[in-house]
């Protein structure tokens, strides 16, 4: 037997090519995702190791400050060598390339034989009060060098010269640096600077545990006391929280990746059977067992899924060493890690492949012992006949599809993510259980304008679309998997960006809202903040001290006309006009008035009385420009309302209007771009991951429709030679293939996305449902990522169909009838 | 060897009150393998067939009697000589110029697996029409409909007929374009006697009565027989020429072939 496999493997590796395309980009893609999960998580563990080197305790403020007088015990503890302080402030500093200052960390910086401290790569560090060392990254950016003097200033607005005396290597640190100066001078910097922690160095013969003890029991209650490798082990979970999640994310796509592998898989090995059928049945007619013929599909499903799995590994190495060596060259804000390859991010990845390859292959080895060996003695297997459905299958899919339904209805309307999850994830398998009956009936409908409008050849496509019910549904099945949740994705995360952006425009309705305090906005100030790329519009306010009902407060005036501009709720624009002043929540409450109840403000001798209304996100007392001129004719201006493009990058607009208007030494710059960009970083990373690790499982589902095709290829060389004897020409026969397959692909992505809408929709709904004020949900339609994503569908069905078509117009027409 | 053999080898010029020529091949060579393994499958043949002419090509199993034929269609190329259809050499046209012509001058029928399985028999009868974007002749096609006897099979898949039924859809379809050629491959092959004698008799009625040009490919003496000559073929040449042949004087040629 193991001669007839061995050669078998042989004569049909072309076959076999396409299902270890499969599993290389399955288990590929899954060892990637492992390999850079371990080595990220292991340079993480090394990098914050290598900060904490030589602590033997760390005493940390879980729930209360650490005090004086606790750092006063801790150093009393007979069983430490060495206590270390760790102490913080945050200063403002005044780069030279800054028209305002910004602020940063400051650590004390300390010394001691057995705790390292922070490292210089250039210059020295900081010796007396008046010195200053700097992380090399924030030197580097505001082009800062040693030697130089900077203002600080602290949050009391007390300054200080110091001079940068050295440059700190943060090339290893995870996450923002700080600076570092002598405890004296941050002690005057900020009296009270905030204690982040007491390290301690164990004596000679101290275990972590004994001087972690001891610190324990002298300190407040509410400080805990680490070991030294407890508290590694407190940070790093602190710090790879993120890249655990995002573990689980690239495991769940793994795991999709190598589940579409699954069916292209078991697609191709039955494609290889039923090319074999005639073999098998030789094999039994000889005198094979029906063990001996599945165990022989079996053992040459193992062979091919070991090689291509371990394949598949070498490909993930390589991948993860490249994308690691990227991250490296280009800056991408991630600290450098290196490649660290374990035993499990190898063999798991070669396992699963392999095992997946098993189990792809155990249906149609049952179906290869099946073959009657009678077979072989038949002139010639008729076309395969399409195999009806089973009933039990479509019964079962039906009832998947409607008790889904039903739960995904239910976890919408109640806002329960797990009931909708698995609602969804049931109806789907409803979905595809049914598709040998769902995708033959769409492939029809759409094939109808085809077969009308493109002739013969075009309407034999849709035929044989259809002919085999239950391959092109296994088929399309990969794809529609592939599609469906990459469509979700965009609805999703369209829909939940959406929501975000109503409701953010109800709390923060205007973008940015630069002011000044005492100070005059310079005449060219509007010009300036109209100048910066990305805003839009710019409409000056006037603010005003006046007295209501015995309480002082600020009154902002501002233009009727041009409100709606900046504005972004159109309701709450419209209700900025004469004799209306809008109060915010905690104002209302001050002055105690209600919705539509009269207020009356004044100015010197002016009094001026006005309808109040809530008016949220504005400042805490809104009123028209006119209104205001009321109160004090010719008020100056002392801010500006800004409106933004939603495609500028926001940092870099808030960064410009910072720095804008030099002569104005106080500027506030405040509003809810800073809020909207951050979000919209985060939904743009999470749509370009997701779409980027989705594509891997489209990319095999098509490696599966090519299979499919090329089986019917084969299966159709006389019916296709009998065409071309008929006078079809090579570019038809071609152009027939690729309708077949463009029509599966389209079928496989209009479903897609028309589930991808149903569940990102219903999705968002349990998501997002419980979080906003009202319980309403944006359902957003994102029209060009969905057109893109069944453009791609289409294209990539084309492209499938180019190889399977061209061997079948190779075929010479009277070779192909002569074989009879 | 004998029968007439030298007058044909030479190639003979068509003489007065015969026929003009359909199909001519020249010379033919068709050589499979290279160096040792070569085998000729057609050694030199040259042979002229009829403008409505009812032809049988006939020889043992391995004589080339297929490759001629496949020759003759355009569904090969020969590795020497020329193929003439009427005026149009078919040994030297790319595959897309003999897809026209196969589409368009020739018509087939064989032996089995001779319709698409997803078609109707409607379609089947109009493909080669469709392929071409031409449109069938309305008064021919109900013409070939009725004589075939087909009317109330039209609207049935190749998988709801009998065989017989199958082959005259074929049939229909090869003469539907009023080719200048229909070439039958053993068409006879598959179907019980009955059958067999209906499709036969319906390709003689269309040489007799509408004038078609028939090639046929067969090893049935009783078949031949329909013919209104028959060339025979050995190891890649020719070995004779029969007019007129009844079953009986087939046979004997074909003994003398073995002998």
């Amino acid at each position: 037997m193991r001669r007839s496999i061995l050669s078998s493997l042989r004569a049909h590796l072309g076959r076999l090519i396409a299902a270890c395309l499969a599993i290389v980009l399955g288990v590929g893609f899954g060892s990637l995702a492992m390999i850079v999960h371990a080595s990220a998580s292991h340079g993480v563990d090394e990098t914050i190791g290598a900060q904490y080197k030589g602590v033997d305790a760390m005493v940390y403020p879980d729930q209360v400050t650490i005090s004086p007088a606790d750092i006063a015990k801790v150093q009393k503890v007979p069983q430490a060598a060495s206590v270390v302080t760790l102490t913080t402030t945050y200063m403002d500093v005044a780069f030279p390339d800054l028209v305002r200052g910004t602020s940063i960390p400051v650590d004390a910086l300390y010394s001691s034989q057995q705790i390292a401290g922070p490292s210089t790569s250039s210059g020295r560090l900081p010796t007396a009060t008046n010195e200053i060392a700097l992380p090399a990254r924030t030197a580097t950016k505001h082009k800062v060098g040693v030697g130089q003097t900077l203002r600080i200033s602290s949050y009391d607005d007390k300054s200080w010269t110091v001079t940068v005396v050295g440059l700190l290597d943060d090339s290893k640190v995870v996450g923002g640096a700080s600076a570092v100066a002598t405890p004296a001078a941050v002690k005057i910097f900020d009296p009270g600077a905030y204690t982040r922690g007491i390290a301690l160095a164990a004596k000679p013969g101290v275990t972590q545990q004994q001087l972690a003890d001891a610190a324990q029991a002298v300190v407040t209650s509410g400080l805990t006391a680490y070991t030294g490798e407890a508290f590694i082990e407190h940070e790093v979970k602190e710090y790879t929280n993120g890249i655990d999640v995002l573990g689980g994310v690239f495991g769940m796509f793994a795991v999709i990746a190598l589940f579409v592998a699954c069916l292209v898989i078991g697609n191709t090995f039955t494609i290889v059977i039923a090319q074999r059928t005639r073999e098998m049945a030789l094999l039994r007619c000889v005198g094979a067992s029906r063990r001996q013929v599945f165990s022989s599909v079996i053992a040459e499903a193992t062979v091919v899924g070991v090689i291509a799995s371990a394949i598949g590994v070498v490909f993930g190495v390589a991948l993860s060493a490249l994308g690691l060596a990227l991250s490296r060259e280009f800056d991408w804000g991630i600290p450098p890690v290196p490649l660290h390859l374990d035993l499990s991010s190898i063999f798991l990845p070669l396992l699963l492949g392999t095992l997946a390859t098993l189990i792809a292959a155990v249906v149609p080895a049952r179906r290869a012992t099946k073959v009657a060996p009678l077979a072989a003695l038949r002139p010639e297997a008729a076309p395969a006949a399409a195999t009806k459905a089973g009933v039990l299958r479509l019964v079962l899919g039906f009832l998947l599809l409607a008790g889904g339904g039903l739960l995904l209805a239910v976890g919408a309307k109640s806002h329960e993510v797990l009931i909708g999850v698995a609602g969804g994830a049931i109806s789907f398998l409803g979905i595809l259980a049914v598709g040998s009956l769902l995708v033959p009936a769409l492939i029809r409908v759409i094939g109808a304008l085809p077969a009308r409008g493109g002739g013969v050849p075009a309407r034999i496509a849709v035929a044989n679309a259809i002919r085999n019910p239950r391959r092109t549904a296994a088929t399309t099945s990969a794809l529609l998997i592939g599609v469906t949740l990459i469509s979700l994705t965009c609805v999703g995360i369209a829909s939940v960006r959406k929501t975000f952006d109503v409701s953010m425009d109800g709390q923060y309705p205007v973008d940015l809202m630069v002011t000044t305090y005492k100070e005059k906005m310079p005449a060219s100030a509007e010009q300036q903040l109209r100048d910066i790329k990305g805003v839009t519009q710019v409409v000056p306010i006037s603010k005003l001290m006046v007295k209501s009902g015995g309480q002082e407060l600020e009154v902002t005036g501002l233009d009727a006309a041009k409100a709606g501009s900046v504005i972004h709720n159109p309701s709450l624009a419209a209700q900025v006009k004469a004799g209306t002043a809008l109060l915010d929540y905690p104002t209302m409450r001050m002055l105690k008035v209600e919705n539509g109840s009269p207020v009356t403000i004044v100015a010197g001798q002016h009094k001026l009385t006005l309808t109040a209304q809530r008016g949220n996100g504005l400042d805490p007392f809104t009123v028209t420009s006119t209104d205001l001129a009321k109160l004090a004719p010719g008020a100056p201006v002392t801010g500006f309302w800004l409106a933004s493009v939603p495609k500028a990058d926001g940092g870099d607009v808030i960064d410009a209007v910072q720095q804008s208007i030099p002569t104005v030494k106080d500027l506030s710059v405040e509003g809810g771009l800073a809020e909207r960009t951050s979000y919209t970083k985060i939904f743009d990373v999470l749509l370009i991951v997701a779409v980027g690790l989705l594509g891997v499982s489209v990319l095999i589902a098509l490696v599966g429709v090519g299979n499919t095709l090329s089986l019917s290829v084969l299966e159709r060389t006389r019916e296709n030679a009998l065409l071309r004897a008929m006078g079809l020409s090579r570019r038809q026969l071609r152009r027939m293939l690729a309708v077949e397959s463009l029509l599966m692909a389209l079928v496989a992505a209009g479903l897609g996305i028309v589930l991808g809408l149903i569940y990102g929709w219903t999705g968002t709904s349990a998501l997002m449902g419980g979080q906003t004020v009202d319980g309403a949900v944006e359902y957003a339609v994102p029209g060009t990522l969905l057109v893109v994503i069944a453009a791609v569908a289409a294209v990539a069905g084309l492209v499938a169909s180019v190889l399977p078509a061209r061997r079948a117009a190779k075929v010479a027409p009277a070779g192909a009838l002569a074989t009879e | 060897m004998s029968l007439q053999t030298g007058e044909l080898a030479a190639g003979r010029l068509p003489q007065d009150g015969e026929p003009r020529t359909a199909i001519r091949a020249h010379e033919l060579r068709k050589v499979y393998g290279q160096g040792d393994t070569a085998v000729a499958a057609l050694d030199g043949v040259s042979v002229d067939f009829g403008v409505g002419q009812f032809t049988a090509i006939m020889g043992p199993s391995g004589s080339g009697k297929s490759t001629l034929m496949h020759c003759l269609a355009g569904l090969d190329t020969p590795t020497e000589g020329q193929v003439l259809l009427g005026e149009t050499e078919l040994t030297r046209l790319p595959d897309a110029e003999l897809t026209k012509i196969r589409r368009d001058r020739v018509g087939f029928v064989f032996q089995s697996f001779n319709l698409l399985p997803m078609l109707s028999a409607n379609d089947n009868i109009l493909l080669p029409l469709e392929l071409g974007n031409r449109k069938p002749d309305q008064q021919w096609l109900s013409t070939l409909i009725e004589v075939l006897g087909l009317a109330d099979r039209l609207t049935h898949r190749p998988s709801e007929l009998s065989g017989g039924q199958q082959q005259r859809v074929a049939v229909a379809r090869a003469l539907v374009g009023r080719p200048e050629v229909v070439f039958a491959d053993e068409p006879t092959g598959n179907l019980d006697s009955r059958s067999g004698a209906e499709v036969l008799g319906f390709l003689r009625r269309s040489v007799r009565e509408f004038g078609q040009t028939v090639v046929m490919v067969t090893h049935d003496p009783l078949a031949a027989s329909y013919a209104d000559r028959v060339v025979m073929l050995a190891d890649g040449k020719l070995a004779g020429e029969l007019r007129q042949p009844t079953p009986e004087s087939v046979l004997d040629a074909l003994r003398q072939l073995g002998a």
